[in-house]
């Protein structure tokens, strides 16, 4: 089983304080930290430059891997991703999961960086081919709806060769389609019920397979909102109001996507949340559900959101502690699948 | 005298030698530290290591806990400003507000602009507009923008740096609408490793009068100058080690230094770069040199460049160790010891060698 924690921001806690919490993960036994791209009013904790956190986070640990999810690639020009990636891969020596998505969840990004949001699934699939062109042995060039590039030979090249594992955020079915066409690993959501990751694990492999993939090859990651306390009643207490102030106020995203999935703002209680997605408990209710989402989708890769914005930089910590003393033992030691 | 370390690649070393060096440069005393951007270089082996130069700093914020961190410098037409606000933005809070942030307007060559599919003729109106806009971006308020190349919705651009307004910003060229663009904002010019001495002073003179024409008192905007510096044991001994290095600036067809010095290129040879261009000798020369600059260019800020090319790592890496140990004092000394005697000095010496 590998576990990654992905790195949002706590309330009240600063750069700093991150950088000390991925060293506290790794020595706890992630085996991933993985950081998002947000940008503008989402950006305060939320990385609008992941690379470049990356890169800090690599200069402070020394084994767990990097991991982005995902990187977006249309939003400025793929040789700068290209270059800060394979940085980033060169300055931690080979630890960088390169993790990439089509677009912002917000339209605002889009339109600062002058790069409307209809071009986006042009311009990602671009930009992934220089990408890893310009990781490759040789000088290339590239002419495309939206990238022209004249023979260049882009340095550093990373050192993991070909290149680092690649990643693609898989939300929409286009994208995980995407993925399974190309033999990519995904990252599959935060907000699906574990009924409904089971059927997209199936349509993501069923879909390698029917590219002639090897689906044993490839992983899928799932993402779980993860709290952990004493107890069930107190850890309810803990996120109840954090985890609603999130999604009312910090992450319009969040609340746009569930309003669309449940069909009204009426429909978004925390009840509901608890139930199809968000693991809230002591020790042994989340390891019984998370045992659960992990045999429905028969993966051996959970990414945990163990930080919430909204909730206090001590009692993300205490979740995390709980979690890898109490919760990690209890998950499968050995998966059927990567 | 302020002194910093400006990062490059030696001839056989890779970036772990050049990170080892940056750690050096924090614990024994530097300034501060400079990157520089630079792309598609076939050079050193493919050992490029500053196409990406934002996500070095964040790693030596991550590893250092005292020098400054600058950027010598983004080359702001590439990329969108607003991506540079924020990756500033990011490593300044991630080293506690040690970052400096250098800009250029171009860099070595129109692949660059090609590359990233730009134009060289669109590059100054980006440059000017770059700079506005990440000097807003930084306010941490809402703000919008409209210009010829940009237009910004109404957004705040978060997160905000640690240090207020923002990252210090050092101007880098030398390009008269550059100079007029920098002195009208009162901006610190870095200058080149490549301009020699007499050239140096020429423009530190002309941009000190374009400040004050501008408004700006010119004693309080610094203008750090790059130098290829080389300690050896004597003076003799490092002329000679330089030696190799030296002939291959010179034989470069389409050497800077002769960008510089124009028609008087010419005058071009190995005594002209050690008395011009390269500070090489023993401790006590290469600090007099040093000290020397603020009268013969008016400079008191120095980025010194160990790392040639050319030459292999450890004697680089000697000769940078050397300097810690020999030059670093003495430039102390006078630093803080107003009109400190030369007696002063050799006393430095004699602790600082036998250290």
């Amino acid at each position: 089983m590998r576990i990654g924690t992905f790195v949002m921001g706590t309330r009240g806690g600063d750069y700093e304080a991150m950088l000390e919490q991925t060293v506290r993960c790794e020595e706890l036994g992630f085996d991933t930290v993985v950081l998002a791209e947000r940008h503008f009013r989402h950006a305060p904790l939320l990385y609008p430059s992941p690379l470049v956190v990356g890169a800090a986070i690599a200069a402070r640990t020394e084994h767990v891997r990097i991991g982005t999810a995902g990187r977006i690639l249309s939003l400025d020009h793929p040789i700068h991703i290209a270059e800060s990636a394979a940085t980033l891969d060169v300055l931690s020596d080979g630890r960088l999961d390169f993790g990439v998505t089509r677009a912002s969840l917000d339209e605002e990004a889009h339109v600062a960086f002058s790069s409307p949001k209809e071009d986006s699934n042009g311009r990602f699939t671009e930009a992934l081919e220089i990408i890893s062109r310009a990781w490759g042995d040789r000088p290339f060039s590239f002419e495309g709806e939206h990238f022209t590039v004249p023979e260049v030979s882009v340095f550093p090249k990373p050192v993991q060769r070909p290149h680092p594992p690649l990643y693609v955020v898989a939300v929409s079915p286009e994208r995980l389609a995407f993925a399974s066409q190309n033999g990519i690993n995904a990252y599959i959501g935060a907000i699906r019920t574990p009924a409904e990751l089971a059927e997209t694990a199936d349509t993501y492999r069923q879909g390698l397979a029917d590219a002639g993939h090897d689906p044993a090859a490839h992983t899928l990651s799932v993402n779980r909102f993860i709290y952990v306390a004493d107890s069930d009643a107190r850890a309810r207490a803990d996120l109840e109001a954090p985890f609603m102030e999130l999604m009312h106020e910090r992450a319009p995203d969040l609340k746009g996507a569930l309003v669309a999935k449940y069909g009204s703002v009426d429909e978004l209680t925390f009840d509901r949340m608890l139930s199809d997605f968000c693991i809230c408990g002591g020790p042994e209710t989340v390891a019984s559900r998370l045992t659960e989402v992990l045999e429905a989708t028969d993966t051996g890769y959970l990414l945990a959101t163990l930080n919430f914005v909204t909730l206090g930089h001590e009692l993300c910590t205490t979740s995390t502690e709980l979690f890898a003393s109490e919760v990690m033992p209890a998950l499968a030691p050995s998966p059927a699948r990567v | 005298m302020r002194v910093g370390f400006y990062v490059t690649g030696s001839a056989t070393g890779g970036h772990r030698e050049m990170l080892d060096q940056v750690e050096l440069a924090d614990r024994r005393g530097f300034d501060s530290v400079w990157l520089r951007e630079r792309h598609f270089h076939r050079d050193h082996g493919g050992r490029n290591f500053f196409s990406a130069p934002m996500t070095v700093a964040a790693w030596i914020a991550a590893r250092t806990s005292r020098v400054r961190i600058g950027l010598g410098a983004r080359i702001l037409p590439l990329d969108h400003p607003l991506h540079v606000a924020e990756d500033a933005a990011t490593v300044d809070l991630l080293s506690g507000g040690r970052l400096d942030l250098g800009i250029a307007r171009i860099g070595e060559n129109e692949l660059y602009e090609g590359a990233f599919g730009r134009r060289r003729e669109e590059a100054r109106g980006r440059f000017t507009e770059a700079l506005e806009l990440i000097e807003l971006a930084w306010k941490g308020e809402p703000f919008s923008f409209t210009g010829e190349h940009f237009t910004v919705p109404r957004l705040a651009a978060l997160p905000r740096p640690a240090q207020r307004p923002g990252p210090p910003i050092h101007l880098v060229g030398i390009s008269e609408q550059t100079l007029d663009l920098g002195a009208s904002r009162g901006l610190p010019l870095l200058l080149a490793g490549a301009q020699p001495e007499s050239e140096v002073r020429l423009t530190v003179a002309g941009y000190r009068e374009r400040l004050a024409a501008a408004g700006h008192d010119p004693e309080g905007i610094a203008t750090p100058l790059n130098r290829f510096v080389y300690v050896a044991e004597t003076t003799e001994r490092a002329h000679e080690e330089i030696r190799a290095a030296a002939t291959d600036f010179l034989d470069r067809p389409a050497s800077v230094i002769r960008d510089y010095l124009g028609a008087r290129a010419s005058e071009l040879s190995e005594e002209f770069l050690l008395s011009e261009v390269f500070i090489c000798g023993g401790a006590e020369y290469c600090a007099e040199r040093i000290e020397g600059l603020r009268e013969r260019v008016g400079v008191d800020h120095v980025l010194a460049t160990f790392n040639y090319f050319t030459l292999p790592h450890e004697r680089c890496r000697e000769s940078m160790e050397r300097f810690a140990a020999e030059v670093l004092p003495r430039l102390r000394a006078t630093a803080h010891g107003e009109g400190a005697a030369r007696g002063t000095l050799t006393a430095g010496e004699t602790v600082a060698t036998g250290s």
